[in-house]
């Protein structure tokens, strides 16, 4: 048996697990070494462990992936999916920033890139290449989460209340008022593109994934876990 | 959740194992192509760690101007309050007094819309490369509907300057052809000859009126008199005037003031404009592309119905014309025809009459007759033909053709009276500039030896195939120079010779800030001819109609994103003088043309200081310090801004404090300076007055030095370089148009049978776009839908309800619009507007987009002239439904 200190343990862990997974699925070009981290037993037990439900035919598809990672021409089919959907220059069926969505423009840099500008400040952060970028793309806004994510599991380990606490609660915060008001659109603006064999359904998985972070971050809170000493 | 955990049933300690390795392996996967995903530590610190998530976004910004920098003809300011890169809201002159003489220089719908161009979905973020190209196996058929995939600006330029090594050595001379200066600057430095396309896109055969002694409405601004003076006119009889459609803003401002002081208008047009609603014009409906019959038959008028000078100025003919009569001959022609006795039928038997006119252009000879009268010499007249009529193929005598017009009446040199073309470059404002841009010095540049052949845009894609194509440079060497400069440029051809055609082995493309597939005839030609070169480079802020079929596209900064520069003057109204700074930084990897060039130079060697050597900031400093605003007496100079030593260290940039005008950081944060104008004050202009006055004191510069019916060098000029095997005599003589209304009947013969494109199509300016940009701005794409006019009988004839989707075919190609059914059309007459972004089914191999140059054709005669405004097509009602342009993606999706 565990007790309720090693449980939040587990549960800080898989989550850091899956934001850095997940972050890296929409921040570069899927290979070989993703698709096998993304379908491995870890993953699968990592969104079991969290209680995220994976429906049935995601599942399944997850299992073929694993068959295919050392295809090396389906894997430069993921790599044309990923250019469509998330570089451009053609027109891009799931645009991932959150002011399309947000702020229905077809603009980037718009009011909501600022908003989420300040969250990463008041953890201080800043995209690597701003002001260039957007900061408010699907790939930054994963990272954010993939660096609290990360700080919440270290202080924890370091014992560190502040920092955990701190970590938790922006997490908190960042989906409610960011990712949960826009990738739930995303997934579903995804999933009308037809073909396409990978991202709608890992945008369907994040969806999941994000809304039930949400669940694990109030019973983190609510339960005061203190850290480790 | 936690109990959940609680009751798991697995090795807590092999799980953190397996989670712990997964997590090390996640982290450890690297992010090619640039950091823009990563986050880093922020310079600034670390705020209070779990401070609550609130906006406070929307403070704290700064006004700055953006005025618009398209190509329109209103050039109206745009300021925008930006924070921290972001554009918050925008907003335009609302500082200045608004009145009928002054105006603020409001934005439009488009200007409104500036900030889409920086901050667009769509915007190119990194060099791409199109995925079925390689330098070995090209795949060029693909061009237009591969997949993509991002390159970094390392492997672009290798790609770029391997294949233009390959291609320079291969074939040498003009194998590289160019749309727009975008690249000139690097191939002029590897001392590569290439062509650059030119055109004469809007001014159609106004391209070169210098040699009549005229300006035109856009390098030159002393075409017609000032606004102010047209308040003394009677009449306003103008050709093909919509600057409501065309430029929005101050033009049409303008014309309402002269209504409002009482000047009557007279417009021909195929369409009942918004600008004759608003000006509550006379419309006379003509036949597109037959201006000339109408003008020539008012001509015929005046000299019919004249008594002793009742109706002609023969004064002013006497003293300041020649070619109209025996009596006045000018000493250099080559054949003794004068213009009077052509219109009156001696030459070819066919008297110019109004009812000769009436069977060409559809308008009532009575109307041509009153008309003509109210252009007699007793009337304050203004005849402005603005650049529409002439994009007509055939029509190279038409500018001269109206000038001979107004000059019957005397309507040149005078208050009240003016004759010229106009456009909106000058947003309707002649005379010389009130406030002048500085110069911003040498950028200390070095160059090489690559030099442009000039390739006329209508003969472009037919070039690429293989023929032969007229490599003359004086048409617009002579569009540049202008009335003082035409000489010059003509000294240096032989005219007694045919120019020789030549060929060139094309096999890259290279397009940069001009819009081919969508403003060049013959796109379906365009098509085929980008699908056979060997190599496609494109550079740009979108992926354009042109930019799609690249196999290499390079991302650009707007203006937004560069250290700031004058909106060109030379389009510009002369009462302002607009400013742009830059404000934002680069968009994700997008760096300027010199950039580009730069990067690619530097894989040949080149340094990066041959393309300057003074910054950017300097020069604009230099520029903004030395330009100068004209003073109450109309005749003295001073500086437009004062500078003090703090500003000159704000701006880190050498140079002098100076008194001015207005400080520069005021005029700078405006981003516009207007000369106030009142009734009466020292800045009129009466065009040719002096010349009116003393013809022998003051010769225009024409060849004779007066104005010319009759005008050998026009002829010479268009028989030695031009594109047609017939040939011009020195008067104006009407030709029957290639596409226009005579070919709508089976042989031309008028009144006959129909032929298989009945309908005359125009392309009205329109307002979604200018010219090409903003097409893709999703807010326009919804107000301004780009449907196509038909007229409520022809529409009816075939069946066609308002919204039907239409397909409008001509001999050339096909496109698809919804229709929008008007009566404010001539019937015969159909208006598919100007600009769209082609978009090709590949399987039907119609277009999608409404694109007007998707269905004209490559046909160059005369000086080259665009001719796309009159076009013969059949439209039809069609199978399937098009969606709505705001519907559609802005750029092509793939099955």
């Amino acid at each position: 048996m565990i007790d309720r200190n090693e449980a939040c343990e587990l549960l800080l862990v898989s989550r850091n697990y899956l934001y850095q997974l997940l972050y890296k699925a929409f921040a570069r070009e899927p290979d070989k070494a993703f698709l096998e981290l993304l379908t491995s037993e870890t993953t699968r037990g990592c969104f079991e462990l969290l209680g995220v439900g994976i429906p049935e035919e995601l599942s399944a598809g997850l299992t073929r992936l694993r068959g295919k990672a050392d295809d090396a021409a389906f894997t430069e089919r993921l790599r044309e999916e990923y250019t469509r959907l998330f570089v451009g220059p053609l027109e891009m069926d799931a645009p991932p920033w959150e002011s399309v969505y947000v702020g229905e423009e077809g603009m980037l840099f718009q009011e909501s890139t600022l908003q989420v500008r300040a969250c990463y400040h008041r953890f201080g952060l800043l995209p690597e290449e701003y002001p260039r970028v957007a900061d408010d793309s699907l790939a930054l806004e994963l990272g954010f989460m993939a660096e609290l994510a990360r700080r919440a599991a270290d202080a924890f380990g370091a014992g560190d209340a502040e920092t955990l606490d701190a970590a938790l609660r922006g997490a908190r915060d960042f989906l409610k008022e960011h990712l949960l008001v826009w990738v739930p659109l995303l997934a579903e603006r995804a999933g009308k593109t037809g073909t396409a064999p990978l991202y709608p359904q890992l945008l369907r998985i994040l969806d999941s994934f994000l809304k039930q972070d949400r669940e694990t971050l109030n019973d983190l809170l609510s339960e005061g876990v203190h850290a480790h000493d | 959740m936690i109990e959940d955990v609680l009751n798991a049933k697995f090795s807590r300690r092999d799980f953190l194992k397996g989670t712990l390795a997964a997590t090390a392996a996640a982290a450890g996967l690297g992010i090619a192509n640039g950091g823009e995903n990563r986050l880093k530590a922020s310079a600034e610190g670390t705020a209070p760690a779990g401070a609550p998530v609130v906006s406070d976004a929307a403070e704290g910004g700064k006004w700055v101007a953006a005025p618009c920098w398209h190509n329109c003809g209103g050039k109206c300011l745009v300021r925008a309050y930006v924070k921290d890169g972001v554009i918050l809201r925008q907003g335009t002159d609302s500082f200045n007094t608004d009145d009928e003489v002054n105006r603020q220089q409001r934005a439009c719908l488009r200007g409104f819309s500036q900030q889409y161009q920086a901050r667009g979905l769509d915007r190119l973020k990194y060099p791409m490369k199109r995925k079925n190209w390689s330098p070995d196996n090209p795949n060029p058929e693909l061009r237009g509907q591969d997949e993509w995939e991002r390159i970094s600006w390392d492997e672009a330029a290798t790609y770029i300057h391997d294949e233009i090594e390959r291609i320079n050595s291969t074939y040498g001379d003009n194998a590289i052809l160019t749309f727009g200066g975008g690249c000139s600057s690097l191939l002029n430095k590897l001392n590569i000859n290439y062509l650059n396309s030119w055109t004469t896109s809007s001014w159609g055969t106004w391209f070169a009126p210098g040699v009549f002694g005229w300006g035109d409405g856009c390098n030159y601004y002393d075409c017609n008199n000032d606004r102010l003076d047209f308040m003394n006119c009677d009449y306003v009889v103008a050709f093909g005037y919509n600057p409501a459609w065309a430029a929005l803003g101050n033009a049409t401002n303008y014309a309402v003031a002269w209504k409002n002081a009482g000047v009557k208008f007279i417009i021909f047009d195929p369409i009942y404009t918004d600008t004759s609603a608003i000006l509550d014009a006379q419309w006379v409906p003509i036949r597109p592309g037959t201006d000339m019959a109408a003008m020539m038959a008012m001509s015929y008028v005046l000299l019919e119905e004249d008594k002793d000078g009742s109706l002609i100025d023969w004064d002013f003919l006497d003293r300041c014309c020649v070619g109209q009569d025996k009596d006045h001959m000018p000493a250099d022609v080559k054949s003794d025809e004068n213009y009077f006795d052509y219109l009156r039928g001696e030459y070819d038997g066919i008297p110019k009459t109004p009812e000769w006119a009436e069977e060409i252009t559809g308008v009532p000879a009575d109307t041509l007759r009153e008309v003509a009268r109210i252009l007699g010499k007793d009337n304050n007249v203004a005849l402005l033909s603005s650049w529409a009529s002439a994009r007509t193929y055939d029509t190279e005598q038409l500018p001269q053709t109206a000038i001979a017009l107004g000059a019957m009446g005397g309507h040149i040199g005078k208050s009240g009276n003016s004759v010229g073309p106009t456009a909106w470059n000058h947003t309707n404002n002649f005379g010389p500039r009130l406030v002048k841009a500085g110069s911003g010095g040498s950028s200390g540049a070095t160059g090489g030896t690559g030099a442009a052949t000039p390739i006329c845009d209508n003969q472009i894609w037919k070039a690429v195939k293989g023929e032969a194509f007229n490599p003359t440079g004086i048409f617009t060497a002579l569009n540049d120079a202008g009335p003082d400069g035409w000489k010059d440029v003509v000294s240096g051809y032989d005219l007694t010779k045919k120019v020789e055609y030549i060929k060139a082995p094309i096999k890259m493309i290279w397009t940069t800030n001009k819009a081919k597939l969508t403003t060049c005839e013959g796109a379906k030609e365009g098509v085929e001819a980008m699908r056979s070169v060997e190599f496609v480079v494109g550079q740009g802020h979108f992926l354009t109609a042109t930019n799609k079929y690249a196999d290499i596209v390079l991302p650009i900064t707007t203006n937004w994103e560069r250290e700031g520069s004058y909106v060109w003057e030379g389009y510009m109204n002369r009462d302002i003088l607009l400013i742009n700074r830059g404000m934002l930084d680069p968009f994700y990897e997008s760096k300027s043309d010199d950039e580009a060039m730069m990067t690619i130079g530097a894989k040949f060697g080149l340094a990066p200081e041959m393309w300057g050597t003074v910054s950017e900031k300097q020069r604009l400093f230099n520029a903004v310090a030395t330009s100068t605003v004209i003073k109450e007496d109309g005749e003295s100079w001073e500086n437009l801004v004062s500078i003090t030593e703090d500003d000159i260290k704000e701006w880190g940039v050498e140079g002098e404090p100076q008194e001015g005008r207005v400080p520069i950081a005021k005029y700078m944060e405006d981003g516009l300076y207007r000369v106030d104008r009142h009734i009466g004050d020292n800045f009129g202009f009466i065009h040719k007055k002096e010349f009116r006055d003393d013809p022998e004191g003051h010769p225009i510069t024409t060849t004779s030095g007066k104005i010319e019916f009759a005008c050998q060098a026009w002829a010479d000029i268009l028989n030695s370089q031009g594109y047609s095997e017939e040939e011009y005599s020195a008067i104006p003589k009407y030709r029957v148009p290639t596409q226009g209304y005579e070919e709508t009947f089976v042989d031309g013969k008028l009144g006959g049978e129909k032929s298989e494109y009945p309908l005359q199509c125009i392309n009205p300016h329109y307002q979604r776009r200018s010219h090409s940009i903003f097409d893709n701005v999703p807010w326009l794409r919804e107000a301004c839908p780009n449907p196509v006019f038909l007229a409520k009988k022809d529409a009816e004839a075939r069946g066609i309800a308002d919204g039907d989707t239409v397909k409008i075919a001509s001999k050339y190609g096909e496109t698809l619009r919804k229709a929008y059914v008007t009566a404010r059309l001539m019937p015969g007459v159909v208006g598919l507007p100007h600009g769209p972004w082609i978009r090709v089914d590949e399987k039907t191999g119609i277009d999608q987009s409404g694109s007007e140059n998707y269905i004209t054709g490559q046909v160059a005669r005369g000086l080259g002239c665009s001719g796309y405004n009159t076009l013969n097509v059949e439209v039809s009602k069609y199978s399937e439904e098009i969606p709505d342009d705001k519907d559609v993606p802005q750029t092509i999706l793939f099955d």
